[in-house]
């Protein structure tokens, strides 16, 4: 019976020693590229920060961890954190980290100085190269930039930049959408509706395209036209460009839609 | 006391304790979440509840939405805010819980000035805020498999020169 009982006691606390073991294997001494990635795929939950924690101690230069636990922060709204956090790592490997963090600025903070602040020192950083922040071409962001600040001659400067960088089939389609806008805002109303009809040549069923021409037609007395762009825009709204975490900032609605329809028929 | 005279009883009492409390640690750090919101009767709503006592998960995971986008926020709450009490310059972020039946609570402040450090919200400023955002009528809340969920939801405020100048 003694040997039995003592037999069960090793067993149970090598089981538990092992237990602590392994623990302290996944927590602390697992490689490091393979503890950020399990981190990162629990992106929010707290033992995730407890595994940035200890990468961050273990490995204060490694800047991907800073940059992947800001993450979470920066969904939830709370900048402070995230930024103190992506900060580092921005700090670190600035190549790697200064356009999302531009990106970031410009569509979750809408401050759009300092998204372009980083989007020029990247770009500034890297001049035989077009950059594409966060999988996004440059000027089409620091056009956005310059758009959200009203400025929309050197917006449109810059979306039309982003076309030579991208080719024409090949560059966002809202690069054309947004020039539309910004010579609508500048009132050159023809160029607006040039720039509307090539972003429908590379996708048809543009919604903010047809969105634009029918405020454009409107604006100009044709209301045959804008009637018809209308009734387009309607029909493509299952297209619209959406993002699940923010509003674009030329981002259109069923309620816009109504809204132009409402002033359409106050016109007609 | 002979039960510690043993070097294997105290392996086992220790390495049980570690474990145990190990467990407890890791259960506590896998259920919590950034950001999450318990109740707090100091400035909660007793009228707001959850529609279930599971994972609050968040708008961006479930397609919780405004009806008419942030714009039509924007167009409702602009004239009513204000920005009495908050630093001259920065974001505000009102952060809170989307009920299955659409109403709205458990708001919560985060401030950061225009160099992104952490502001203070005073209990004033986020009762103004909270009862504003409480009258909009329009939120739809995200589905899981068809089944309307709880979800966390947020509003942005850019406040430049003292003035609210957008919301988000």
């Amino acid at each position: 019976m003694k040997v039995f009982l003592k037999t069960i006691k090793i067993i149970l606390a090598s089981i538990f020693t092992f237990y602590i073991g392994l623990v302290a294997f996944e927590f602390v001494f697992k490689p490091k590229e393979k503890r950020f990635s399990i981190a990162g795929n629990m992106q929010g939950y707290e033992l995730s920060q407890v595994m940035f924690d200890i990468l961050n101690w273990q490995h204060p230069e490694y800047a991907s961890a800073y940059f992947e636990r800001s993450v979470a922060f920066n969904k939830r709204g709370d900048y402070a954190t995230g930024f103190h956090h992506l900060n580092q790592a921005v700090e670190l490997n600035p190549l790697e980290h200064l356009g999302y963090r531009g990106y970031l600025k410009l569509r979750f903070l809408r401050d759009y100085k300092a998204a372009l602040t980083d989007f020029d020192r990247l770009d500034t950083m890297t001049p035989e190269v077009v950059d594409a922040p966060w999988g996004e071409d440059i000027d089409f962001l620091r056009g956005e930039c310059y758009y959200g600040l009203g400025d929309y001659q050197r917006a449109l400067q810059h979306f039309e930049q982003s076309v030579i960088n991208q080719g024409a089939d090949w560059v966002d389609v809202q690069a054309f959408v947004y020039q539309g806008l910004c010579h609508y805002q500048l009132e050159n109303y023809k160029d607006a509706i040039q720039a509307y009809k090539k972003g429908l040549v590379q996708y048809d069923t543009t919604c903010e395209a047809y969105f634009g021409l029918a405020e454009t037609y409107l604006k100009v007395g044709d209301t045959i036209n804008a009637k018809h762009n209308l009734k387009k825009a309607q029909e493509s709204l299952k297209y619209k460009r959406n993002d699940p975490y923010k509003q674009f900032l030329n981002e259109i609605y069923e309620e816009d839609l109504v809204g132009l329809s409402n002033k359409m028929l106050g016109k007609l | 006391m002979s039960f510690f005279k043993s070097k294997l009883n105290i392996w086992l009492l220790v390495s049980f304790l570690i474990a145990g409390i190990l467990s407890l640690w890791l259960y506590f750090k896998f259920t919590q979440h950034v950001g999450d919101i318990s109740f707090d009767g100091t400035v909660d709503s007793s009228d707001f509840e959850l529609c279930g006592d599971y994972r609050v998960l968040q708008y961006y995971q479930v397609g919780t939405y405004f009806q008419g986008g942030k714009k039509a926020i924007k167009k409702e709450l602009l004239p009513n805010v204000n920005a009495d009490g908050l630093p001259p310059n920065g974001l505000l972020a009102i952060r809170f819980v989307v009920n299955c039946n659409g109403e709205t609570g458990y708001f919560r402040a985060l401030m950061v000035d225009s160099n992104l450090s952490r502001a203070e919200v005073s209990k004033q400023a986020l009762e103004h805020f909270g009862t504003l955002i409480t009258k909009l009528n329009g939120w739809v809340p995200g589905k899981i498999q068809d089944d309307p969920m709880d979800s966390y939801a947020q509003i942005v405020f850019k406040i430049e020169n003292g003035t609210i100048t957008d919301i988000f």
